[in-house]
């Protein structure tokens, strides 16, 4: 119980079972609370928020191939002058920022307070990397005349894309904020239940972008 | 290097960047001539992206270790996203 000794943590009350769980890394020392049918990762209700967002963003999918099937020339041609180099290297750094932060959560949730921030820093530079790539391509495109009402394929470019990047901007914002606070020592379970509920918004991001370039720059 | 290969979240990170290049590769018009059709790029490109956010949400979002439930709306979730996305795409609703 190093890390209860460390923190000042005491015992929790009766009501609140906080047990030593075997992480995926092999550390047996966790601040998790696991109830018998499995660990809901963060809070409860941040699952609701995500569920929300991804059905929001799935409907924007079914409606971007909607349109794609009344004009797949307009679509294909429109396809082509975005660069999958540009693409490809954005999924390669949010999958990499994944990595990171779910590493970071892991650390957090051992109470380790050198590793966890540094994870966190690690995550955000991924998305910072991603963020000035795609104002590169945004460059790129309006450098060529392309702007949203191009062509309907570049109105869902641009919406989805620009609501996506706002997601990133929230979760770097959020990555940054549990780069400072796992640098504190956590205190209490239901601080870690929020670290979980940050990294699960970011894996969000990264697999919402995931879909996007696969529509986008990928499908013929 | 044997520490990288026994932590299963970077095992998880190289086989997302290996169907990421896979899929790149597939995808876009250069790939219809490696695989043959323009659907057939298509439904490769899809299941393998739907494929990986099954595997995002299991593996860092720790939905693995969730309760059955969760698991179980995870699942589902992205089986009626990829099944919608592909009727679509197929004309399902044209």
């Amino acid at each position: 119980m190093a890390f209860a000794i460390r923190s000042g943590w005491h015992r929790p009350a009766p009501d609140v079972d906080i047990e030593r769980s075997i992480l995926p890394s092999g550390d047996s020392l966790s601040l998790r609370r696991d109830s018998p049918g499995g660990h809901i990762p963060g809070e409860a209700g941040v699952w609701i928020l995500l569920f929300g967002e991804m059905t929001f963003f799935a409907l924007l999918f079914a409606s971007f191939l909607l349109y794609r099937t009344s004009d797949v020339a307009g679509f294909t041609a429109s396809q082509a002058h975005l660069s999958k180099a540009v693409g490809l290297t954005n999924t390669l750094l949010l999958l990499t920022s994944s990595l990171f932060v779910a590493k970071a959560v892991g650390a957090a949730s051992r109470g380790d307070t050198s590793s966890a921030p540094r994870l966190f820093r690690l995550g955000l530079a991924c998305a910072i990397g991603f963020i000035l790539l795609k104002g590169f391509e945004y460059h790129e495109l309006f450098d060529r005349g392309i702007a949203i009402d191009s062509h309907v394929f570049f109105s869902f470019y641009f919406g989805l894309t620009v609501l996506h990047l706002g997601h990133v901007v929230i979760g770097s914002i959020l990555l940054g904020a549990m780069s400072v606070a796992t640098g504190k020592m956590l205190a209490k379970p239901s601080h870690l239940a929020l670290i979980e509920s940050g990294g699960c918004f970011w894996h969000m991001v990264d697999l919402l972008w995931i879909v996007i370039f696969a529509l986008l720059y990928l499908v013929e | 290097m044997p520490v990288l290969l026994r932590d299963r979240l970077f095992l998880v990170w190289v086989l997302l960047v290996a169907v990421t290049l896979l899929s790149s590769q597939i995808g876009g018009s250069s790939g219809v001539a490696w695989i043959g059709s323009p659907a057939a790029v298509t439904v490769a490109v899809l299941s393998i992206a739907l494929a990986k956010v099954w595997m995002v949400m299991f593996t860092y979002m720790d939905v693995r270790g969730a309760p059955l439930a969760l698991r179980v709306l995870v699942t589902a979730w992205v089986a009626i996203v990829l099944t919608a996305l592909l009727a679509i795409y197929f004309g399902a609703l044209s």
